[in-house]
């Protein structure tokens, strides 16, 4: 990595302008997107997670700008015709997406633009290596709500489920209905946002991060750390509602409400990132630690 | 530089453009005129369904458990009216009736939908939802049929959804329905008509749901059936 930052040449000065009138465009194209994401999906519980990832993929492209910029100087050659096609479709799923309210494809529509982008100034080559930031912005796609709901309410059953068990099992005067927990003279509904969907979603993107910047090139030892994210992060949620409840149960409702709660979503995430790094050294043993040289 | 054919700043000024069209034709595509808002206004639904019809009456000794606040905040947020009554026959059989009415169904119902909102209040669903129909004015109405359960209380449920004049069903259908609205400029309202009893026995629960929806769809205007049962 410290070599490539010696090579680190800055953009070449054509190549200003057409940047400013790309980044134009987008923001005419995706700007009032964000703006209505900010205001309903962004500040759900469920999926608060896509600002953060909206912003660290437009870094992984940034970072990339060196391995572009050679790309075009290898004469690699533009392939304008493909890129026009998939801007097409790009526009007719936003401009679907952006007028009947369907989320899912009008985000993901920035994916197919990006990729025309990197098609037409660049070329094919480009898109290998974008890969990674495309695939990390697949994340900030809000999923319907019919699949949130769908995965939401079994997982907060189970997360409740499992912090009463391991509570009872603690000697914690515990019970249970659905996903209403009540412990001593407390009753404690559990939310959607402690389905931890948000943070499957958070850690997950995180997780594929680390590897990335870990440089690690072995598909079985990215595939395996990805999947072993998500009991990762129910364990890590189930945590989190356990740590509300002793609040709760120890100190009252008020303390169970307050800092807590918001402390107990930092904890969540101190816990899965521990378990990610012990995980992953675990894996160790099984992969050569081979790593790709500095990207 | 230009290998293409066409130097970057004129590629750029092709992309910018296409994008700048993209944000145009959606504002285009954009659906405005609102059904609810057409032959002047919607009445309220508390206003088209009587307390009394048939031999059911609203029984005023049961007051309906209001949802937590969270909930409560949540509703309020997506629909633009919510009713829920307590019905008694004269045999003294009891119906719980609750309508949510959203003016814009871009938004959706999810909230509301009973595979979503009973799990929420701690219920278990025991049973899956099973597609029926009731049969009201020699008409056959799409409704589901769930069995929601809290501890001892055994509650067998009967919704319908509409979106504008059409019933349908949640999840991908209520989209689709919507969207077809949408192509055509209109941004469709909705109804959600939620019908449950307190009974161990389903079977029983559903007849009691289908005579209990007939007697009331039978006491209304066909303006006002229309509002709970789509015109299709």
């Amino acid at each position: 990595m410290l070599q490539s930052m010696a090579r680190r040449a800055d953009l070449p000065v054509g190549a200003l302008l057409p940047l400013g009138l790309l980044l134009l465009g987008w923001a005419a194209m995706f700007g009032p997107s964000y703006a209505e994401l900010a205001q309903t999906i962004w500040a759900s519980d469920e999926q608060g997670h896509g600002p953060i990832i909206l912003a660290v993929g437009f870094w992984l492209i940034w970072r990339r700008r060196d391995a572009l910029l050679a790309l075009h100087r290898q004469a690699e050659r533009p392939a304008l015709a493909a890129a026009l096609v998939l801007m097409l479709v790009a526009i007719a799923a936003y401009a679907l997406g952006r007028s009947q309210v369907i989320w899912s494809i009008q985000i993901a529509a920035q994916l197919l633009v990006l990729a025309a982008l990197a098609l037409g100034f660049i070329g094919p080559r480009a898109l290998r290596v974008l890969a990674f930031p495309l695939v990390f912005l697949v994340f900030m796609i809000p999923w319907p709500g019919d699949w949130v709901a769908a995965v939401t309410t079994p997982l907060k059953s189970a997360v409740s489920s499992v912090a009463a068990d391991v509570l009872h099992a603690l000697g914690y005067p515990v019970a249970r209905t659905g996903v209403i927990l009540s412990v001593g003279p407390y009753q404690m509904l559990v939310a959607d946002a402690c389905a931890g969907l948000n943070s499957m979603f958070t850690l997950e993107a995180l997780g594929l991060l680390y590897m990335n910047l870990m440089g690690y090139t072995t598909w079985g030892r990215n595939l395996t750390l990805a999947l072993l994210i998500l009991p990762i992060a129910f364990v890590a949620n189930v945590v989190r509602v356990i740590i509300l409840v002793l609040v709760t149960y120890h100190f009252g409702d008020a303390a169970g409400q307050g800092f807590a709660h918001g402390f107990a979503g930092l904890v969540l995430f101190l816990v899965a990132l521990v378990l990610i790094l012990a995980v992953d050294h675990l894996l160790n043993p099984f992969f050569s630690r081979q790593r790709a040289a500095a990207p | 530089m230009s290998r293409a054919g066409l130097s970057p700043i004129a590629r750029a000024l092709v992309f910018t453009a296409l994008m700048l069209a993209a944000a145009a034709l959606a504002e285009l595509m954009r659906p405005r005129v609102y059904i609810a808002d057409q032959a002047g206004g919607r009445e309220r639904l508390a206003a088209i369904v009587p307390e009394a019809f048939g031999d059911w009456q609203v029984d005023r000794s049961i007051v309906p458990i209001p949802p937590s606040p969270d909930l409560q905040k949540v509703l309020d947020e997506t629909y633009d009216e919510t009713l829920a009554r307590t019905y008694r026959h004269s045999d003294g059989r009891r119906v719980m009736l609750s309508l949510a009415y959203g003016r814009n169904q871009h938004k959706g119902m999810n909230t509301h939908r009973p595979e979503v909102c009973y799990p929420a209040q701690g219920f278990k669903l025991l049973t899956g939802t099973e597609r029926g129909s009731l049969s009201v004015d020699g008409r056959a109405l799409g409704v589901q049929r769930l069995v929601a359960g809290l501890g001892a209380r055994i509650e067998p449920i009967t919704y319908w959804l509409t979106v504008g004049g059409e019933v349908t069903a949640f999840g991908s259908e209520q989209r689709l329905a919507t969207i077809r609205y949408g192509l055509k400029g209109q941004v469709p309202d909705g109804v959600l008509v939620r019908i449950s009893t307190i009974d161990d026995d389903a079977a029983s629960a559903y007849i009691t749901h289908e005579q209990f929806a007939r007697a009331m769809l039978q006491s209304l205007a066909p303006a006002q059936r229309a509002r709970l049962v789509g015109d299709v």
